[in-house]
């Protein structure tokens, strides 16, 4: 179990990450909103690679949930930090202080707050696998 | 600006952040656990 888990409730056999399945939603969202172009916090070309990194970011956290990998796990969630850190960057130079600049860097201290609370809770503990979430 | 050259900045700070936040968290992230205590854990 690590910190980003609820004790005691399991899916699947599996720790429920909150944090986790709400990022994986929200980079949902910025994946296909940037591939159709319509996200208002980005331009293309910038778009396409934000909406890869997004997709990337669904990926590893879903691989990291389904597999029981806590390294893909980890990585999904700084791919969350690097597509919306891009996202809250290209707000902030090409139309100033807009609301989508903060709501952009709240989701940046959200994921980076799960990202420390996963990196560090297996170093001595347990890791994000199936057969962890009952400890 | 230059739109490329903000879209190009924008990148380079999404992906130094990051960047920086994994280096952070192993260069000062707390419970790090030294090789010598592993071996001082591992000695009968």
């Amino acid at each position: 179990m690590t910190k980003g888990d609820l004790d005691g409730p399991t899916l699947f056999g599996r720790p429920i990450k909150p944090v986790a399945f709400g990022l994986v939603l929200t980079m949902t969202i910025i994946a296909q909103a940037n591939v159709r172009g319509i996200d208002r916090g980005t331009q293309p070309p910038l778009s396409y690679i934000v909406s890869i990194l997004a997709f990337a970011a669904v990926i590893a956290l879903a691989w990291g949930w389904i597999a029981g990998n806590q390294r893909c796990a980890e990585v999904g969630l700084l791919l969350v930090v690097a597509a919306y850190t891009t996202r809250a960057a290209f707000s902030l130079l090409s139309s100033g202080p807009d609301p989508a600049v903060f709501f952009s860097l709240a989701t940046v201290v959200i994921a980076g707050g799960s990202y420390l609370l996963e990196a560090n809770s297996h170093k001595g503990g347990q890791e994000w696998t199936p057969s962890s979430s009952r400890h | 600006m230059d739109p490329v050259l903000v879209q190009a900045l924008s990148l380079l700070i999404g992906a130094a952040a990051a960047v920086l936040l994994q280096y952070g968290n192993y260069r000062w992230g707390g419970k790090r656990r030294k090789p010598e205590d592993d071996e001082e854990n591992t000695k009968e």
